[in-house]
């Protein structure tokens, strides 16, 4: 329709420059000449075909005139991104910067965070854990397990697991491996559809059934057998027993390294106050949340009266399976991040914002002349858009770029630590998050300029001085934005910075220099306890036989272990009625050397010896000073006192010594008072060992560890020794990871805030030459006006970081539950940060202002 | 003598005046009225087009592919009725307007 229409006035033109050669040359004119003299009188088609676009447009449906006005705009776009080189290249690396790291840190806390769980319609699975009395949070006893399942009816089906650390016995060779035991309902609940044969069969899951059926995992099956289809039926070694693989699991996403599955079989009596497996469960259809925790409330009552012993006041809690893969932590520091990078891209916006507002002012006069030529406000308007838009497509796929390339990176950074880190990647919806930051960005940034250019068109447009101290005021605000957003996200990384110093140097009273840790497996159904004990005694001798080796002990919950063992004392000779009043501790089982080898000095008494770990034997405990500080008093010598330990019909046990306190459990919490019992007193079948060798010699030693071990018992293996310095690195990635991506963000956030007062600064400059060239003029001191023209900039700062405080008090709140040792009012910090930001605004103020020392008042007089 | 600026309304009313006695093609409205103006008024070929296409999309003015005078092909421009009401209404509005000016224009100046 254009094309027709194009023609149709081409025709036209060339008709009326036809008459007028025809009437040219019936006065004589020659041809040539009148051809020429026709084409000067008609002036140029260009200028008529573009006086009837306008024409056109009316006719054109909306839609055509809208795509043929953003068709000329690009192209108009693109003409003025490559003449102004400098600002667009600004802007376009602060939008690549903005966009990256947004879909970076999204891409990251999808990973760990957001995403759905691996498992079809997730949103209706559901954990269930139970509570002490004191409400805290712990998993479930397998005899509770078998009552919450047979008495419940707001689920389909319920379904539990343990985690264990099976041993596989390969041509001989024993090795530790990653195992769980699992419900029968466990797969069909999680829509874990076998690849391969079939899972377990009720029957198989009874206590006592031993039925040495076991089920590989996808990923095991793949590793070690080739996906060979024939491995049904073969014959697996676990814990020294022929098993037969009846099964192929598609479990690795959930649970990446679990290799073998064991029917739960769980002890529908014994061991009711033990919460060592986790259960989930599917709610049926229309049933909510709040109904399962109703329904499991009462179900938990009822065990309360049935069995107080071990459940008085103990309750039952419901939450989205969700919180049991994804951390407090991640999704504490997932929204740390989030909420980082968000400030950092409205800290990209408003720079953008500002450097297309000082080429606005550049633009002024083009824009004028449009206006003036009849362009209407909203297609001035669209044009500025569509310029923000050209920009932002062109920054698109270079932060993507951006992305992508610097992923590795912080993936290497976090470690395999971070749980599904490792899974980060830049996908769609990592994609659309990037889009959803660069529209932001564009509508921010775009709009600006164009709202202040509309207001350029009316009456005041010729007033200039005016009109570039508005825009002075908007650039100036801008830059106190920037400052105040720059103060947020620098006091951010500043507080994280405090709070990872204060983890890693505080005295963890355990010493992880020289220290080795690994883990052994004494099976429950090849080793009695006495048997147990009496091996790890053995085991121990020889391992401290070793040259370098200075103690080797076992721990039934290693340092820094997914087990964080609690129970309650009492005094003995003050007991309260209700489990809700006694004292809340954590505790370990340990073996004789044990203190020796975590580095935990005795600061009274005695430790363990052979009395104590004799099955049966002695009923001893030795505490820690927090504990004693607590039952009898500050500086208390409590050695011959007695306790009563938390167990069905309580038992009383002998203080024998005191040491110092082990800070073990979390490295952003002060552990709980911690209580020591003898390894012999439950002889736990899969304890963390924990060796003492000489500092440096942990890493050459780990070879002779292993040998010996091979050597001395050749069922037990000793799995995954590693040196504890090593594997701390893993304790702290969190806040690690997070510092070095605040760190990063806030070196952005400082050059960013820089920038726009370096723009300011000259743009000041620039509008008031007349003011300054006329003030040297008339004998003002160069200080005075380098002065005035600093502080016409930094004022502007000195508000942003003013407000950036204000606002921190509250943004920092939301860090509260991450920091460890520092207040998120931390004096040092709020001190050093404004001074920091002050000195980059003061350095980025001082070039351009040294500018208007040069001014000649002659030349600011005269080009006005 | 300077050339003397169209405004857009007046260069509408001139050339519906133009086409008023019979269809012309471009290059006869503006040829008419620079003949009809004493060679005073000089129609911009870049105003001309656009307006032309102005008063077709009222319906004042209607189009049709021709033959001219030296067998090219051209397009002819006519007054529709709706356009000949228009004139009238506009000359009106012409009259008056360009009296009341000469009026204040001719009348005794004293600063």
């Amino acid at each position: 329709m254009r094309r027709r229409e194009e023609r149709e006035l081409d025709d036209e033109i060339e008709l009326h420059i036809g008459m007028i050669v025809d009437e040219l040359r019936a006065k004589g004119w020659s041809e040539v000449d009148a051809e020429r003299e026709a084409r000067r009188r008609f002036g140029s088609p260009e200028g008529v075909r573009t006086a009837m676009e306008r024409e056109w447009e009316g006719r054109m449906g909306r839609m055509g005139r809208w795509i043929d006005g953003v068709r000329q705009d690009v192209a108009f776009a693109l003409r003025q991104l490559v003449r102004r080189p400098l600002t667009n290249g600004l802007a376009l690396a602060t939008l690549v910067l903005g966009v990256g790291s947004t879909a970076l840190v999204y891409s990251v806390v999808h990973a760990v965070a957001l995403r759905d769980l691996p498992f079809p319609d997730d949103d209706r699975l559901v954990r269930v854990s139970q509570t002490s009395p004191q409400g805290r949070e712990y998993s479930v006893s397998e005899a509770n397990f078998v009552d919450f399942r047979r008495r419940q009816t707001t689920m389909v089906e319920m379904a539990g697991m343990a985690v264990e650390r099976p041993i596989l016995t390969f041509d001989g060779q024993a090795e530790g491996a990653s195992g769980m035991r699992v419900s029968h309902t466990f797969f069909e609940l999680l829509g874990l559809d076998p690849v391969l044969g079939r899972v377990f069969s009720a029957e198989e899951d009874l206590e006592g059934a031993d039925a040495n059926v076991v089920v590989i995992s996808e990923g095991e099956w793949v590793r070690r057998w080739g996906s060979d289809p024939g491995v049904l039926g073969n014959r697996l070694t676990v814990d020294g027993t022929a098993h037969t693989i009846i099964g192929v699991a598609p479990s690795d996403e959930a649970w990446p390294g679990v290799g073998v599955f064991t029917p739960l079989a769980p002890m529908e009596v014994a061991q009711r106050d033990n919460q060592i497996m986790e259960s989930f469960g599917r709610m049926r259809p229309g049933v909510t949340i709040e109904d399962v925790q109703a329904e499991m409330d009462a179900i938990a009552a009822e065990l309360s009266d049935q069995y107080p012993e071990s459940n008085d006041g103990w309750g039952a809690s419901v939450r989205p399976l969700r919180s049991y893969f994804v951390g407090q932590r991640q999704t504490r520091f997932g929204g740390l991040l989030m909420g980082a990078v968000g400030l950092l891209l409205l800290m990209a916006c408003a720079s953008i914002t500002n450097l297309r507002v000082a080429q606005a002012s550049a633009r002024r006069h083009e824009l004028r002349v449009r206006a003036a030529l009849g362009a209407r406000r909203g297609r001035l308007r669209s044009q500025l858009l569509v310029e923000g838009a050209v920009l932002a497509l062109i920054a698109a796929p270079l932060a993507i770029l951006l992305a992508v390339t610097a992923l590795p990176v912080v993936r290497a950074l976090g470690s395999s630590s971070l749980g599904r880190l490792g899974d980060a990647a830049i996908d769609a919806p990592v994609l659309g998050v990037a889009l959803a930051a660069g529209v932001v960005t564009l509508l921010v940034s775009g709009l600006a300029p164009a709202l202040l250019l509309e207001k350029d068109g009316g009456p005041g447009a010729l007033r200039d001085r005016s009109s570039g101290g508005v825009r002075g005021r908007i650039r100036g605000a801008l830059v106190a934005i920037q400052f105040a957003l720059a103060v947020a996200v620098v006091l951010s990384a500043g507080l994280m910075m405090r709070s990872f110093a204060a983890m890693t140097t505080r005295d963890l009273g355990i010493e992880p220099e020289g220290m080795i840790a690994a883990a052994i497996r004494l099976p429950i159904d090849r080793f009695s306890p006495p048997e147990r004990v009496q091996n790890v005694q053995l085991l121990m001798e020889e391992l401290e036989a070793i040259p370098g080796v200075l103690a080797a002990g076992v721990t039934h919950a290693p340092p820094f272990g997914w087990m964080q063992p609690s129970n309650f004392v009492a005094l003995a000779d003050n007991e309260p009625d209700r489990q809700e009043d006694f004292q809340p501790v954590s505790w370990r089982a340990v073996s004789e050397n044990y203190f020796e080898a975590a580095g935990l000095s005795l600061l009274s008494g005695r430790v363990f010896d052979a009395r104590d770990m004799e099955v049966d034997g002695l009923q001893t405990v030795v505490i820690d000073r927090g504990l004693a500080d607590l039952m009898w008093g500050p500086g208390s010598d409590p050695i011959g006192e007695r306790l009563t330990w938390f167990i069905p019909g309580g038992q009383h046990v002998e203080v024998i010594g005191i040491v110092e306190p082990a800070q073990d459990e979390r490295m952003d919490a002060d552990a709980r008072p911690r209580i020591y019992r003898s390894y012999g007193w439950a002889a736990w079948y899969q304890p963390g060992v924990v060796i003492r060798v000489a500092p440096g010699a942990a890493s050459q030693l780990i070879p002779e560890l292993r040998a010996t071990a091979a050597r001395v018992l050749p069922s037990v293996p000793l799995i995954d020794p590693v040196p504890v310095e090593e594997s701390m690195r893993s304790v702290v990635a969190w806040p690690r990871f997070t510092l070095g991506i605040l760190a990063a963000f806030s070196l952005a956030a400082l050059v960013l805030a820089a920038m726009g007062v370096f723009g300011v600064t000259a743009f000041a400059v620039t509008t008031r030459r007349r003011e300054i060239g006329l003030r040297i003029a008339l004998g003002a001191r160069p200080e005075g006006v380098f002065a005035l023209v600093l502080r016409s900039s930094l004022v502007f700062a000195a508000i942003g970081i003013a407000l950036g405080l204000g606002i921190a008090v509250g943004t920092t709140r939301l860090m509260e539950s991450v920091l460890y040792g520092v207040t998120r009012l931390d004096p040092a910090t709020w001190a050093a940060v404004p001074l920091l930001l002050a000195a980059v605004a003061l350095a980025a103020a001082w070039l351009p202002a040294r500018r208007a020392l040069r001014i000649s008042p002659r030349s600011a007089m005269v080009e006005e | 003598m300077s050339d003397l600026e169209l405004l857009r309304g007046t260069l509408d009313v001139l050339i519906l005046k133009a086409l008023a006695a019979d269809a012309k093609h471009g290059y006869g409205v503006a040829q008419w009225i620079r003949a009809m103006s004493g060679e005073e008024l000089l129609v911009e070929e870049g105003a001309l087009y656009p307006a032309l296409h102005r008063l077709a999309k009222r319906g004042w003015v209607q189009s049709e592919w021709g033959v001219s005078e030296n067998n090219r092909r051209a397009r002819f421009y006519a007054l529709t009725a709706q356009g000949r009401a228009q004139l009238e209404l506009q000359t009106r509005t012409w009259d008056r307007y360009s009296s009341a000016v000469s009026r204040v224009l001719t009348s005794e100046a004293d600063g």
